[in-house]
Parts: structure tokens; sequence; C-alpha cells
């Protein structure tokens, strides 16, 4: 019977509250905005002549989407992060009420860096590409070119929570991988 | 659970003897106590593994309730175009009571978060079953995860509403407010449409609460023989084997 060194019995301590406590403001951040769209964007487009904008100067309206607004909501890409950070805060309560447990730290690391690629990815190009080519591009006038080219596409910015999630994600998974790598390194201590 | 057959004798002989809490029995009596000390282990074991079946059917019970509960509304939206402050406001009286549910297509989807919660706790209550029908077992940590992160997800969609929040500035700022006299367009779509949560919301935030608690009070027991030994943090070294998940 042996005990494991002291480094890693008060590394065992404080990490499992201190990821709680990062994927808890995780999760609280995720109820900021995390788009902002501006409206003059959609001139031109189905959903611009739907609202019927008639602005003049950019910037005019701003729409902040959250994270669970019925615009995006029904994206995985909002839907994954507030799941993991959820995640790992009951994975933290779980382990300090109970019985330190690595599966579930290997649960909540893999489950983050899920989240993390879908959401970077969506924030890295949250848009369809389009071109157009071939004759089709010499019949086109200019005008409908940039109709098609610019339909749906908004200008739509990274907001608070956006990049809060991120962060708070990249961090709650590599803190939780840490963490289980730690027990694993303990398992022959104190295992039989 | 219980060992109907290990011997014990005088159960209220020591007045001062901590009780035992643990969930389960520890095959092999209790390691601190010399032998014939005489702990009452199986009457004390059988009232701790009954209220380990009461949290399992707790929250086997809230995961049925937060399912069926999830049918109704998850917000319940209410439009009343009459109570737009603007010059030429002549909308009738009345409003449209709008119920966003769970699981709804049209008009557009809710969260899938919400429709995570439900799932979440089916899988809590699944996985809290064995401990009630299957042989005697450890409790795991897996049902208490499953209904906290239903727990939080919940808690957060009540928190934040399904609208966005609007802008406005500029030239158009300017044309609207006078207009509409100096409101901005939140305080408008605050007053025209009035979000709250549903029925549906509020009972899985209530019994997802429940079953949190019940499941977390399964690891609690599990776990509270190892409270005195308070300056290591490894299993003690009792005959208790440690847990491999894999």
């Amino acid at each position: 019977m042996g005990y494991p060194p002291p480094v890693a019995v008060s590394s065992q301590r404080w990490l499992p509250v201190g990821i709680g406590a990062v994927a808890l403001a995780g999760l609280l951040s995720t109820l900021l905005p995390m788009w902002s769209m501006s409206l003059p964007a959609l001139r031109g487009s189905l959903v611009g002549l739907g609202v019927g904008v008639m602005s003049k100067s950019a910037n005019d309206i701003q729409i902040h989407i959250g994270f669970y607004d019925w615009i995006a909501s029904g994206r995985p890409a909002c839907a994954v992060a507030p799941l993991a950070l959820a995640l790992a805060v009951a994975v933290a309560v779980a382990s300090v009420v109970g019985e330190p447990d690595r599966t579930m730290w290997s649960v909540a690391a893999g489950a983050s860096v899920c989240a993390l690629i879908i959401l970077a990815a969506t924030a890295i190009r949250p848009q369809s590409a389009r071109e157009i080519t071939g004759p089709l591009a010499a019949h086109m006038s200019r005008r409908d070119m940039v109709a098609i080219q610019n339909s749906g596409h908004v200008a739509a910015n990274m907001s608070a929570g956006l990049v809060l999630a991120l962060v708070t994600l990249a961090v709650v998974a590599g803190l939780a991988a840490w963490q289980f790598l730690a027990m694993v390194r303990q398992t022959p201590v104190v295992g039989p | 659970m219980t060992y109907p057959n290990q011997p014990w004798q005088q159960p209220g002989a020591q007045p001062g003897q901590p009780p035992n809490t643990g969930g389960y029995p520890q095959p092999g009596g209790y390691p601190g106590y010399p032998p014939g000390y005489g702990a009452p282990g199986p009457r004390i074991n059988f009232a701790a593994m009954d209220r380990t079946k009461v949290a399992a059917y707790a929250v086997l019970a809230c995961g049925a309730i937060v399912l069926i509960g999830s049918l109704f509304a998850l917000y319940s939206v209410s439009v009343t175009p009459s109570a737009l402050a603007t010059r030429n406001n002549d909308a009738p009286a009345g409003s449209v009571d709008v119920g966003i549910g769970f699981y709804d297509i049209v008009p557009f989807a809710p969260p899938i978060v919400a429709e995570a919660i439900p799932v979440l706790m089916v899988l809590a209550a699944l996985t809290v079953a064995p401990l009630l029908f299957g042989p005697p077992r450890k409790p795991t940590a897996t049902p208490a995860v499953l209904a906290g992160t239903a727990t939080l997800l919940a808690l957060a969609l009540a928190i934040s509403g399904p609208l966005p929040s609007v802008d406005v500035s500029g030239q158009m700022a300017a044309k609207l407010s006078e207009e509409t006299g100096g409101q901005s367009i939140n305080t408008m779509i605050d007053a025209v449409v009035s979000v709250s949560p549903g029925a549906g919301l509020l009972i899985a935030i209530v019994f997802s609460l429940i079953g949190w608690v019940a499941a977390a009070s399964l690891i609690f027991q599990r776990n509270s023989p190892a409270a005195p030994i308070a300056g290591a943090f490894v299993p003690p070294a009792g005959p208790t084997p440690p847990v491999t998940p894999w």
C-alpha cells in the first residue's frame, strides 16, 4: 500500500474544482450573443426582401444571435458547446461528491474536443462559397452575379459568447485530459 | 445485498458508535474494528441499501416525468399586438399564445439542447435501472453526470429566451425613435412579445434537479466510508477493490 506523491495529491484536489469552475463560466458565457449580424448586408437577398430593408448606411440594424435563439439553435454548432460544457460541470461535481472516476474525465475531454472542432470550424467558415463559371457567367448581367454571390451572405461577426465558449472549451479539454492522464499514471500506485 | 448469515451481536451496545453509512456492504467486515466489536452491520446496511433503492427509484421516476413533461411547451410565447405603444396602433385587444414544444418542426426548430434534456434524463434512468433490477452492484457516477448535464442545460434554456436581441443605430434609429416616441426596439419587442418558460421546461428543471440530487446521493453514499481518512485522496486500503473502469 503506497500513497501517490504529494504533488499528485494536491493537483487531484484542485483540478476537478478548477475544471468545474471554468466549465461553469463557459456555460454562463454561452448566454451571451454568439454572432452579430448586420442586416443591411441582407440587401438583395431573399431574407432582405422579406424583411423589407430600406436602410441607407451600413450597420443600421444589428441582430445578436445567441446559442439558444430560434434563429440558429437548431444547428449542431450551437448545441455542442453548451452540451460539452454542462457535461464537464456535471463530471466535476460528480468527482468532487463521489469517488474519482477517470472514465468520466476521458468522456468530458472527448466531448470538449468534439465541440471545439465543430465550433471552431463553424467560426472559421460559417457560410457556403459560390462561384459562377462558364458561358453562364458571360450571359448573366453583373447585377445578377452580385445578387447570387451575395444571397445569404451576411456580414456575421463573432461575438463575445462564441469567443469565450471557444476559449473555455479549449481550457476544459486540456485540463480534463490532464486529469485523465494524471489518474492513469496513479493507477499502478493505487492498484493492488 | 444483505448478508443474513453474518453474525452480529448486541445491536445497541455501543451508543457512541458512528453508524455505518456505506451504501453497500463491504465484504469481509469492517477493517477498522477489531473482530467481535459488534457493529450493527446487517441492520444498518439494510437501511442504507433501502436508501440506495429509494434514490435509484427517484432517478427513475424523474427520468419518466421529464420525458412525459417534455411533451408540454418549452416556451410559452404570448404576442399582444395592442400593447405596442405607437401613435396609430389600432390593433384589437387580445393576444396570440404560442406554445413552442421540445420537438417542433414547424415553424422553426427548437434548440437541440432542449431535445437533449429528456434524452439525458432517460439515459440517467436507464443507467440507474441495474441497481434496482439486477444483482447488487456499486452505483456509478454516470446517472449523476447525465442528470446534472440535463439540469444545467434546462437552467440555461430558462435563463436565455428564444429571441435574439436587436440593436438599431444610425439613420434607422433616428427614424424609428421619431415614429415611436423614443423607445428602443428591444423594449418594443418586449412589450409586444412576452416569453416565459413553458410547463415542460419548468417540469424539466424541477425534476432533473431532483434526479441530480438523488443520483449524487448514490455516489455520495458510496464514497462516505472513505471520509475518515482525511489526509489521503486515494481510496482507503480496505477490502474495497479499486475502481478500474476499463
